[in-house]
């Protein structure tokens, strides 16, 4: 995406879409088909920071496109960060302390039903 | 409500005061290390928020940086304060109201009464709602 000027978001929504064959105009087709008043203008300026996008995006996308588990997440943090502060520095920040947390509900599930964690496994609770 | 866990973690960002997260088991606020009480406790409250109303939040994460002014104020961090924060910290509001009196700006009173911007924002926006906030200075 670099030379496209895309937000992170915009990467990330753009990956997607690409992935799907598609575009940002059919899918700007297939949202106003669903009820959505985007259009392909909108959905450009959404993925290049110009206006930010509408609240419900992520979903209308996991409706047109079906988005994986890893997908959804994805969208769903470049949407909260992507379009304000696209660093990456808080964007690993973000995905080091997610894969902390669910380690640490991991290992305490595992405790509660008598399971024998790894030594060492979430430890930086504060 | 699942409850809400609360964990320190080292941002590298030191403006990034939080990060808040309800699409795991139990929801869970990441707050900087080291943050100072006032900014912790606003940040703190502000994740009950989001965690109680997930209908009125509807997004599944949330990262949130200190203001440097009323502009950089986060509306959903003012949202999800305000239901809480006289019943949760009265003393917040006697100050906001006592530097109110005397500047007439958020970033002045925030900076001397020593509540966080987005709480002193809360705070005024309940008081004008009531017609209780001086706002001339004829008062």
């Amino acid at each position: 995406m670099e030379g496209k000027g895309y937000t992170y978001f915009g990467e990330v929504f753009d990956r997607i879409v690409r992935s799907r064959r598609s575009s940002q105009s059919a899918f700007a087709r297939k949202a106003q088909a669903l009820g959505y008043d985007y259009t392909q203008s909108s959905v450009s300026n959404w993925v290049r920071g110009v206006h930010g996008a509408p609240r419900d995006l992520p979903t209308v996308a996991d409706v047109v496109y079906g988005l994986t588990e890893e997908e959804w997440e994805e969208l769903g943090l470049a949407y909260a960060y992507g379009q304000r502060l696209p660093t990456k520095e808080d964007l690993e920040d973000i995905r080091e302390f997610r894969e902390f947390y669910r380690r640490l509900l991991e290992s305490e599930r595992k405790a509660s039903e008598g399971i024998v964690g790894e030594p060492g496994e979430a430890d930086r609770e504060g | 409500m699942r409850g809400l866990r609360v964990v320190e973690w080292g941002f590298r960002n030191k403006r990034m005061e939080g990060y808040f997260a309800r699409d795991f088991d139990m929801a869970v606020l990441a707050v900087q290390e080291d943050l100072r009480p006032e900014a912790r406790r606003a940040r703190e409250m502000e994740a009950e928020g989001y965690d109680e109303r997930p209908s009125a939040f509807k997004w599944r994460q949330k990262a949130c940086y200190t203001a440097a002014n009323v502009l950089e104020v986060d509306p959903d961090a003012v949202r999800a304060l305000r239901p809480r924060i006289e019943r949760e910290q009265p003393e917040w509001v006697e100050r906001v109201k006592d530097e109110w009196e005397s500047f007439r700006d958020v970033e002045s009173v925030a900076f001397w009464a020593e509540v966080p911007i987005q709480a002193v924002v809360a705070i005024l926006l309940n008081l004008e709602e009531r017609g209780e906030l001086l706002v001339n200075d004829d008062y």
